[in-house]
């Protein structure tokens, strides 16, 4: 956000000639901070030059350009005055470009680098509801064949219907989150993804390896362009560290449990509260990096483990979080699958789990099993969440894990990614693992 | 030292004194393993004293810090990371002694600028803070709120109030700072100025209730009753207009039953 430059939105005054391939499109284009009427497009080049995109809703007629001041080799342009619910043809590069001939649509869709036509859909205005398809990945930057079978799983379950958003729960690129790391565990594989998809990316340990957010600087927030002001809905948090934003119906909290101040009285949950309290969408997903309860590759049990974090947001974060409504709870760091019933108040050590006081709904959540997980619609605190730790989808753990978090209806030391559908009032959650196994899914619905 | 040397030789020889989890013990495990290669890298040493200290384990830290001193005085970093482990462990004379060496060795170190205002803030070295805090704000692009709150904690009310204000109309009515700056007002006895802050959030926000009841609180405390009153009555007006999914949730009807009790009170 802050390389953002000066932009320029203005029709094609000048339709210039395919550039000349002197340079390379050697990051993405990839897409951030997307609103109903504005797209953030990013791109990395080997040598440093002019930063346009051309872009229409006509693939044969892409007759708008946007720009951003000066050369660079990282290219940050947004587009605005984008209608909503719309897809949208784009081009990357230095000048304006000329689009493809027609009959060469398939295959430059799916070309990546410059002169290439990319497509992405403005989100829907936010409020009403729209069907909404999220693609969960929690420390998934492994860069082994293990991340690219859990990412082809993926592709084949949703084949033809197209992702809404990627959330990245933290430790997007192992092992330091550097640049080099994000290069291979992100954007190189995820390429076809990152050019369609806008991806929203919370903190996690190994990314603050290279990144500090107390100045924030580094690698992470040199990649990502977060909402600060928000731009995408909710409250100005004043940092990227930790932002909210809206999409359709649902409202998006994303938290930094890993280097931002956790205090019951510091800047990060006083915003929280405000965000909770401004919200009015039906749906609210919080994401954040530790988790609140695991017995996986780490223990939220043990005060050490991982300085507290983990305790910190299930004993300061979490009560605020049911206050405020919370429906869903994504987190990684624990290298596994666990998945909560629907639960409300449990703020202290596995031991004091008690499932007659703590869950609110003793079903699998499923609409083929005994049930799936009802909520009222109105606003109200302490009606339960799910907690769901997905941080496997770079690898599950090599060793045994106790897996045995009495909060848990579920849990599984396999690897794979999360799939969560909206559509109205209507919520269903989907765990795919490496093999292309569905091996969890729940429903829940508001009324 | 000779009760702790036992300590010191565990810690350098990777072995961790507490029981750890496994994705330390990996990391240490793979750490250990290059250290047992290129015994005399202080680089390796000056990692695992930062992984010991990511996981609060102070006295391991130290000892690969010194170990690493010894291999290279020169190696980049080392003061930074231990001022910060100093500073963690609340030795603030010690950290400002170690970070002074950094920011020698790196004077755009924002990241030491930043540890140092802190120790000599613990250590009421105000002017010192002061200067640390301008210095690295003067390199940054952007001041998170954090940053900012703890620079204004070092100034007086008045001039605090100013930082605030400017920040916000750099990033935007963070919570945080306005409501800081919220409660300096009130401090320094600026009430009217305090209300017009209210009244800037309560225009753009989305769910206006809760800035109009603080509105009616700020006024009652200074025994204007009845604008107190009609800050309340307007705060239930504007819970009447969500929508009924929303006005039906307990904490909603909550703040109704209040507005409606604030407001018999004060008629």
């Amino acid at each position: 956000m802050r390389l953002l430059r000066l932009v320029l939105t203005a029709p094609v005054l000048l339709v210039l000639p395919l550039l000349d391939a002197a340079t390379t499109v050697v990051r993405g284009p990839y897409l951030q901070i997307p609103t109903p009427t504005s797209m953030v497009v990013r791109w990395r080049t080997d040598a440093t030059e002019g930063s346009v995109v051309t872009y229409g809703t006509d693939r044969a007629k892409m007759t708008s350009t946007a720009k951003a001041e000066g050369v660079s080799t990282e290219h940050i342009v947004q587009l605005s005055g984008l209608t909503p619910n719309t897809k949208y043809f784009y081009a990357v590069g230095a000048a304006p470009l000329t689009p493809p001939a027609s009959e060469k649509k398939a295959a430059a869709e799916d070309a990546p680098g410059r002169a290439a036509v990319n497509t992405f859909t403005t989100p829907p205005l936010a409020g009403p509801a729209s069907p909404t398809r999220i693609w969960v990945l929690g420390d998934a930057g492994t860069k082994t064949p293990v991340q690219t079978a859990v990412r082809d799983v993926y592709y084949k379950f949703t084949g033809t219907r197209a992702t809404d958003l990627v959330l990245l729960l933290g430790d997007n690129a192992y092992p330091d989150g550097t640049d080099a790391d994000y290069q291979k565990a992100i954007f190189e594989m995820y390429p076809q993804t990152l050019r369609t998809t806008p991806v929203w990316s919370t903190l996690g340990n190994h990314d603050g390896k290279s990144s500090n957010s107390a100045t924030q600087s580094g690698v992470y927030y040199d990649i990502f362009t977060l909402p600060s002001r928000a731009q995408a809905g909710g409250v100005v948090s004043g940092t990227e560290a930790y932002y909210s934003f809206d999409h359709a119906n649902t409202h998006f909290i994303c938290l930094d449990s890993s280097d931002s101040e956790r205090s019951a009285d510091g800047a990060m949950m006083q915003w929280l509260k405000a965000d909770l309290t401004e919200t009015k969408r039906d749906w609210i997903i919080a994401f954040f990096h530790h988790p609140t309860y695991t017995k996986g590759t780490h223990d939220s049990d043990k005060d050490s483990d991982s300085q507290g974090r983990m305790n910190d947001m299930r004993a300061i974060f979490l009560p605020v979080l049911e206050q405020g409504g919370v429906d869903l709870v994504l987190t990684g760091h624990s290298h596994v699958y666990e998945r909560s019933w629907l639960m409300d108040g449990h703020y202290g050590k596995g031991e004091s789990f008690d499932a007659s006081k703590h869950v609110k709904q003793k079903t699998s959540g499923r609409s083929d099993g005994d049930g799936v997980y009802r909520k009222p619609r109105a606003r109200s605190p302490h009606f339960g969440e799910v907690n769901v730790v997905t941080g496997s989808a770079g690898h599950a753990s090599a060793k045994p894990v106790p897996l045995n978090h009495p909060a848990f209806y579920l849990a599984l030391n396999e690897a794979g990614s999360s799939v969560v559908d909206i559509d109205g009032l209507k919520l269903e959650f989907t765990f795919l693992n490496d093999k292309g196994e569905k091996r969890d899914w729940f429903t829940m619905v508001k009324q | 030292m000779s009760r702790l040397a036992p300590i010191f030789v565990a810690a350098l020889l990777g072995a961790s004194v507490a029981p750890a989890h496994p994705e330390l013990e990996d990391a240490l495990a793979r750490i250990n393993a290059q250290i047992s290669a290129a015994p005399s890298d202080a680089e390796l040493y000056l990692s695992r004293g930062e992984l010991y200290a990511q996981h609060s384990q102070g006295t391991q830290a130290e000892a690969n810090f010194l170990r690493a001193a010894e291999l290279n005085p020169d190696l980049p970093r080392l003061d930074q990371v231990r001022g910060k482990l100093a500073l963690d462990r609340r030795e603030f004379r010690e950290a400002v002694v170690l970070l002074t060496r950094a920011l020698a060795r790196e004077p755009k170190d924002i990241i030491a600028r930043i540890y140092r205002a802190r120790a000599n803030r613990a250590l009421n070295n105000h002017p010192a803070a002061l200067a640390d805090y301008r210095e690295a704000f003067s390199r940054l692009p952007a001041v998170r709120p954090e940053l900012l709150l703890e620079y204004a904690g070092v100034l007086p009310p008045a001039d605090a109030v100013r930082q605030i204000d400017e920040s916000i109309a750099q990033t935007g009515p963070v919570p945080a700072l306005v409501s800081r700056a919220l409660e300096l007002e009130l401090a320094l006895g600026r009430t009217e100025a305090a209300l017009q802050r209210l009244d800037r959030i309560a225009t753009t926000s989305e769910r206006k209730e809760a800035w109009l009841k603080r509105r009616g609180d700020i006024l009652a405390a200074v025994g204007r009753t009845r604008e107190a009153a009609a800050a309340y009555l307007a705060a239930r007006d504007a819970l009447a207009t969500l929508p009924a999914w929303l006005r039906e949730s307990p904490e909603t009807a909550n703040l109704s039953a209040e507005l409606d009790r604030l407001t018999s009170h004060q008629s």
